[in-house]
């Protein structure tokens, strides 16, 4: 474990003293390296680049990463109000390796998932997408049944809580 | 040959009801059996009187042609909503669809649809229609006369429009309209939408549902759509140009 975290540490010190472009490619792989409850906003955006945009939330705060050749939203960071990293969003894109539900369900082998059903179901329009939740590891994958195709995987501490008046 | 002559009449009903009951329809027509019509208006502001309709000859349509295998009896196979109760679809009511049917722009009519499905009452009634996954319900309150059933059925046919785009498609209509994803501390992920511009309130609850709405509303309400969400419209107008547009004459 004390390896995986020196390394991780390493890599994000090797990132901020070798990047300076304020735009980089993103990849699952760079999510990957981010530390949730440690990493801080400089570290990512020496890692990912600059943000599209920022959004302040009530208690915390979220950058927004989109596709340099799209310009479609491909990640999130969420910052909590010490501006350490509490979590992130990935939107693979559909024919990469992440938007195949047995390989995030491989990568996440020994989690156990709860299949909660997409709120905006409704009498209207009855969709059949799900989120698969474990709670105990952080980690949610938002799943279209349909189309079988992931639409996002994220990560997150669980130490979060959201302020009782968190606006959406 | 007794039994021949025996037999006839009966396959001759069998075959064609509309020949046994006296009416044989020329090629290229088809029979519309006598029913009691209500009163009901027209997409295009007709009113349509309440009549007692004699059995008829009708040309063939694409709007007849797309419907006549897709009329659907019962539930729909694992439909989630169990108080929801199934009709029963009368000659009237699939006369009026193939008529809405026949003011759609053809792109809407897919073979991705695979039945219409007649129930009683919406769980969230006085809702008119409900889609999923290639099958639509038309409720009671589908056939009112207050109801535009053209509008009703361009509504989920937008729906399932939205389902066969490609995924670069769906992404560009979210980017377009303001869409996009938010995780919450907790762990949970949501679509957030624009903040307003909507031409309908429930747009704000998906982005399916905001696509459908702002398509039938670039098909029968452009200007409210321009000003609304121009850039719903503008999205539109430049996927679908003069594709999405009603047939000649109708409105």
């Amino acid at each position: 474990m004390k390896c995986v975290i020196v390394s991780i540490m390493f890599c994000l010190s090797a990132c901020v003293s070798s990047l300076n472009s304020p735009t980089k490619s993103i990849s699952y792989k760079k999510m990957l390296l981010l530390n949730i409850g440690a990493t801080t906003e400089n570290e990512v955006v020496n890692v990912l680049g600059a943000p599209a945009d920022r959004i302040e939330k009530n208690g915390y705060y979220t950058l927004n990463y989109n596709d340099d050749e799209t310009g479609f939203q491909r990640a999130a960071v969420n910052f909590n109000s010490e501006k350490k990293m509490s979590g992130f969003l990935w939107i693979p894109k559909q024919n990469e390796q992440e938007s195949a539900i047995k390989n995030v369900t491989a990568e996440f082998s020994g989690s156990n998932f709860k299949e909660i059903p997409d709120e905006t179901n409704s009498s209207h329009s009855v969709s059949d997408k799900i989120s698969l939740v474990d709670e105990k590891s952080g980690i949610t994958i938002r799943y279209d049944r349909h189309r079988n195709l992931v639409e996002a995987i994220a990560r997150y501490s669980l130490n979060n809580r959201i302020p009782a008046s968190s606006e959406k | 040959m007794k039994y021949l002559a025996l037999f006839l009449p009966i396959m001759l009903l069998i075959a064609n009801p509309a020949r046994a009951t006296g009416l044989l329809c020329p090629a290229g027509e088809y029979s519309v059996r006598s029913h009691f019509r209500n009163g009901y208006t027209r997409s295009d502001g007709t009113m349509v009187k309440a009549a007692t309709v004699k059995q008829y000859c009708k040309l063939l349509s694409k709007g007849y042609e797309f419907a006549k295998s897709r009329f659907k009896n019962g539930v729909p196979p694992n439909w989630p909503h169990k108080q929801e109760i199934a009709g029963a679809w009368t000659e009237e009511e699939k006369e009026r669809i193939i008529e809405a049917l026949d003011e759609l722009p053809d792109f809407l009519l897919t073979d991705k649809i695979i039945g219409f499905y007649r129930l009683k009452k919406s769980k969230d009634y006085p809702n008119p229609a409900s889609n999923s996954d290639g099958v639509i319900i038309l409720y009671d309150s589908a056939f009112g006369p207050s109801q535009n059933l053209s509008r009703v059925l361009a509504h989920e046919l937008a729906h399932q429009n939205y389902e066969d785009l490609n995924e670069r498609s769906r992404q560009d209509y979210r980017r377009a309209t303001g869409w996009h994803m938010e995780l919450e501390p907790n762990g949970k992920i949501f679509w957030v939408g624009r903040k307003d511009d909507y031409v309908e309130d429930d747009g704000k609850n998906s982005y399916e549902e905001d696509y459908a709405n702002n398509l039938e509303h670039f098909l029968y309400n452009p200007d409210k759509l321009k000003k609304v969400t121009p850039s719903a419209y503008d999205w539109f107008k430049k996927r679908f140009g003069d594709k999405l547009k009603f047939k000649a004459g109708k409105k």
